[in-house]
C-alpha cells in the first residue's frame, strides 16, 4: 500500500482534491472572518451555503449560465446574512441561538424549495459544471503544474482574494472600521463610525460568500443539487476561521488542513485502507479537532464578538 | 467570548455528524433491489437474475443488493409487490427490478406510488404499450436466438423425430420462445440432419405456470416423463426449473437414450451434464451494470429494452444479453454443425432480421403470418395487425399444442 501512496499519480490526484475541498470552506470562512472582525457570530453558515447551492443551482438551470447561477447563490447568501443582521444587530437577540435559527430554517427551506420547483423526480436536473481553465506556462511545472494550475476560475479567485482581504485588513479604512467595531464598538462609535451599517456590511458580506461557496458546490464541484450537498462544511469553516485567529492567510491554511485530510481519507478509501470507510470518514474532523484543541488554547478573538452593541447612555 | 475552545470543538463535532452521517447514509451505498419469482438458488430465471445482482456489487463498488425470493402465489400467497417494495424502499433501494412477467401489472401502480425510485420490470411490453409511468422501464434479452439454437440442437441429437418442448404458462413470449425453438429444429433437421421436416414432431405442453405449483400447475416432472414415454427423445426446456434435465438424467442413467436442453441460467447443464445438448441462458449483467450505472449517475431515461446477443462473443458475460453453451452430450460433430449454424444465424442478425422468422410462415390455424421470403415485423402489435415476433398470438403451423389457455 505504501508504495501505491508514493507514486506520482496518487500525489496529484491527492492535491488537485485538497484543493477542490478546501475551496468551498475556505470562500465560506474568509466571509466568516469579516462577519466576525465586525463582531458578529454567525453560525448559520452551514444553512447558508445549503441556501446557496440550491440557488445557485436552480439559477444556472433555469438560465442556462454558470455565472448567473453563481451570482443567484451569492444574493441569497447575501440576503441571509442581511437577516441574521437584523436578528443580532437591530433586534439583538442571541447570536448563537439565531445563527442555529437560521441554519435550521435554510435547511427545510432548502428541501421545500428542491421539492416544490423541480419535484421528485427519478432523473435529477443538472448542469455540467464549471470548466478548468490551464494557466499556460505554470501548468508545465513538474509535479504540481498539472494540479495547481488547472482549476476552475473561482478557485483562482478565491486564492487570488486572500492577498485582496490581507491588504483590506491592514490598509485600509474600511477594514480599520471593521476590526474597531468588533474590538472597541463604543470607541468607534464615539470616532463617528456607524456600528450598525458596519456590521450590516460585514455579515451581508459573509453571507454572500457562504452563498458563493454553497454555489461552488453545487455548480462546480457536483453539477447537481441534493439537500445533504454540504455535509458540515460550514461548520467547518466557522472552526477554521477560529484556528486561522481571524486572520486570512492563517484560515488559507486551516482550510488546507482540513481540505488535505479529507482529499487522503477519500483515497484511503479507494486503496481499500484496511478499516471500515466509517472510521476513515471521520479522520478529517479528528485531526481537526486535535488541532484545535492543541492550538486553540488561548485564542482571543474580536472583544465585542457576539455582543449586541447598546449605545451606553450618558 | 471567551469559550472558543469549546465552541470550535462542538462545530467539528457538529459537522463531523453531518458529514460522516450522511456520507455513511448515501454516499458510499447504492441500494438495489431484486423481486424474484422464484428462489434465487432455482438453476434457472431466477438464478440469473441473482447472479447478475451480484455481478453489479462485484463490478460496481459501493453497489448493495436486497432480494426477496419467491414471490408467487404459492410460495407467498399473502405477500403483495407493494409490500415487498415498501420495505426495499425503506432500506434505501433507489432501483428496483421487478423480474418476472408476473410483475408486469402490479409493477406501474408501486413505481407511481415511489415516483423517485427506479422500476425496471423484466421482460414486460408497459413501456412499449405507452402505459407505464416515467419511473418504469423494461429489459429482456432476445433470447429467440438461443431458443433457435436449441431447437437445432435437439433436431441434430433426435433419433425418433420427436421434440418435446415443456411450456410454462402461455403468453406472447413464451409463445414466440417455444416457436423459435420449433423454427430452429426445422431449420436444421432439413437442412443438417437432411430430413424431411414434414415429419418432425414437436410437441409442446403447457404446465401453467413458471415452476410447479403442486396442485395449480401440472407436474413437470410427470409431463417430462409423459414425453419420454411417449417416444419424445429430446425435452427442450421453457419453464424456470430444471425437471426436464433431471428426469433425462435420471432416465439416460437407466440406459435411455434421451437428451435435455434446460434454460435461463447458465450452469444448468450441470444437473446431468453428459445429457445435455447446451444450455441457452440470459445473461442479465451487462443490461443490469448500465441501468444501475445510469442511475446512479442520474442519466438514466425510460426505455423498451430487448437485447441482443453478442454476436462477436455470443457467451461472453459482459456483452452479450442471451448466449447457448453447449453441453457434454453433443458430439464434436453436432457442435461443428452448430457452430455452422450459429455463424448463418450472426449473418442474418447483421442484416437486422430475425433468423429463420421468414416466409412461408403460417400460425397454427393457417393464417399466414409471411409470404415466401417475407420477414415477419420483429414487435407488430398486440391485436395482431401485423402480427410480430414479440406480440406472436398463436404457436406456428407444424407445431402440436396449445396456442391459447382457454
Amino acid at each position: 500500500m505504501l508504495d501505491e501512496i508514493l507514486t506520482v499519480t496518487f500525489l496529484t490526484g491527492f492535491l488537485a482534491a485538497t484543493l477542490r475541498i478546501m475551496t468551498p470552506i475556505l470562500i465560506a470562512a474568509l466571509g466568516e472572518m469579516f462577519a466576525e472582525r465586525a463582531g458578529v457570530l454567525n453560525l448559520g453558515i452551514e444553512g447558508i451555503m445549503i441556501i446557496g447551492s440550491f440557488a445557485g443551482f436552480a439559477g444556472a438551470y433555469f438560465t442556462g449560465s454558470l455565472l448567473l447561477g453563481f451570482v443567484t447563490g451569492a444574493l441569497a447568501g447575501a440576503l441571509l446574512g442581511l437577516a441574521m443582521g437584523v436578528l443580532s444587530i437591530r433586534l439583538k437577540a442571541n447570536q448563537i441561538v439565531a445563527g442555529l435559527g437560521i441554519w435550521i430554517l435554510c435547511q427545510g427551506l432548502a428541501s421545500f424549495l428542491n421539492r416544490g420547483i423541480f419535484g421528485v423526480v427519478s432523473v435529477r436536473p443538472s448542469v455540467s459544471i464549471l470548466p478548468a481553465i490551464s494557466l499556460p506556462l505554470l501548468n508545465q511545472v513538474p509535479l504540481l503544474g498539472e494540479t495547481l494550475f488547472n482549476q476552475n476560475i473561482v478557485v483562482y479567485l478565491t486564492l487570488l482574494a486572500v492577498p485582496v482581504f490581507t491588504f483590506i485588513f491592514r490598509r485600509t479604512s474600511w477594514g480599520l472600521s471593521i476590526d474597531a467595531v468588533g474590538e472597541e464598538p463604543h470607541a468607534a462609535d464615539a470616532a463617528g463610525i456607524s456600528v450598525s451599517r458596519v456590521r450590516y456590511i460585514a455579515v451581508t458580506f459573509g453571507g454572500l460568500m457562504a452563498g458563493l461557496g454553497g454555489a461552488y458546490l453545487s455548480l462546480a464541484l457536483f453539477g447537481l443539487y441534493t439537500d445533504d450537498l454540504s455535509t458540515g462544511l460550514g461548520w467547518m469553516a466557522i472552526v477554521v476561521v477560529v484556528f486561522g485567529k481571524w486572520r486570512p492567510w492563517w484560515i488559507v491554511g486551516g482550510a488546507l488542513i482540513f481540505g488535505a485530510a479529507n482529499a487522503l481519507q477519500y483515497r484511503l478509501q479507494a486503496l481499500d485502507f484496511p478499516l471500515p470507510y466509517q472510521f476513515l470518514l471521520m479522520i478529517p474532523f479528528i485531526v481537526t479537532l486535535v488541532i484545535v484543541v492543541i492550538f486553540g488554547r488561548g485564542q482571543k478573538g474580536p472583544s465585542a464578538l457576539a455582543a449586541p452593541y447598546e449605545r451606553s447612555e450618558l | 467570548m471567551k469559550t472558543w475552545r469549546r465552541l470550535t470543538v462542538l462545530c467539528v463535532l457538529a459537522a463531523m455528524l453531518i458529514g460522516t452521517g450522511v456520507a455513511a447514509a448515501q454516499q458510499d451505498e447504492f441500494v438495489f433491489g431484486l423481486v424474484l419469482v422464484g428462489p434465487k438458488d432455482d438453476h434457472g430465471w431466477s438464478e440469473a437474475h441473482y447472479a447478475a445482482g451480484e455481478y453489479v456489487m462485484e463490478n460496481i463498488p459501493g453497489t448493495r443488493m436486497v432480494v426477496f425470493e419467491s414471490l408467487n402465489p404459492a410460495d407467498a400467497p399473502e405477500t403483495t409487490l407493494e409490500q415487498v417494495v415498501d420495505s426495499m424502499v425503506a432500506e434505501g433501494a433507489k432501483l428496483i427490478f421487478t423480474t418476472s412477467d408476473a410483475f408486469e401489472l402490479d409493477t406501474p401502480p408501486v413505481a407511481e406510488k415511489y415516483p423517485d425510485v427506479v422500476f425496471i420490470n423484466i421482460s414486460g411490453s408497459n413501456v412499449l404499450e405507452g402505459e407505464a409511468p416515467d419511473n418504469l422501464g423494461n429489459i429482456m434479452g432476445e433470447m429467440e436466438w438461443g431458443k433457435e439454437i436449441a431447437g437445432c440442437a435437439a433436431a441434430l441429437a433426435t433419433q425418433t423425430g420427436k421434440i418435446g418442448y415443456l411450456g410454462p404458462l402461455i403468453n406472447f413470449e413464451t409463445r414466440r420462445l417455444a416457436a423459435s425453438a420449433y423454427l430452429g429444429a426445422k431449420y436444421c433437421y432439413e437442412t443438417y440432419a437432411g430430413k424431411d421436416p414434414a415429419e418432425l414432431e414437436f410437441t409442446v405442453t403447457w404446465i401453467g405456470f413458471w415452476f410447479n405449483i403442486p396442485g395449480v400447475t401440472l407436474n413437470p416432472t410427470d409431463e417430462v416423463n409423459r414425453f419420454f414415454d411417449a417416444g419424445v427423445d429430446v425435452v427442450i426446456s421453457g419453464i424456470d426449473t430444471t425437471e426436464a434435465i433431471v428426469e433425462a438424467g435420471r432416465r439416460a442413467e437407466e440406459g435411455e437414450v434421451v437428451w435435455a436442453i434446460p434454460y435461463d441460467y447458465v450452469g444448468s447443464c450441470a444437473e446431468a451434464p453428459e445429457i445435455c445438448l447446451g444450455v441457452p441462458f440470459f445473461n442479465w449483467g451487462p443490461a443490469y451494470i448500465q441501468t444501475v450505472q445510469a442511475v446512479m449517475d442520474g442519466t438514466w431515461e425510460q426505455s423498451w429494452d430487448w437485447n441482443p446477443p453478442d454476436w462477436e462473443d455470443l457467451n461472453n458475460p459482459d456483452t452479450t444479453a442471451a448466449g447457448y453453451v453447449y453441453g457434454d452430450g453433443l458430439t464434436d460433430e453436432q457442435m461443428a454443425t452448430l457452430d455452422e449454424f450459429i455463424a448463418m444465424l450472426a449473418e442474418v442478425a447483421a442484416e437486422g432480421n430475425f433468423a429463420l422468422w421468414q416466409g412461408p410462415l403460417a400460425l397454427q390455424d393457417g393464417t399466414i403470418i409471411a409470404e415466401e421470403g417475407e420477414w415477419v415485423d420483429p414487435i407488430g402489435t398486440k391485436e395482431g395487425d401485423p402480427v410480430g415476433i414479440w406480440y406472436l398470438p398463436q404457436l406456428l403451423e407444424g407445431m402440436q399444442g396449445a396456442s391459447t389457455s382457454e
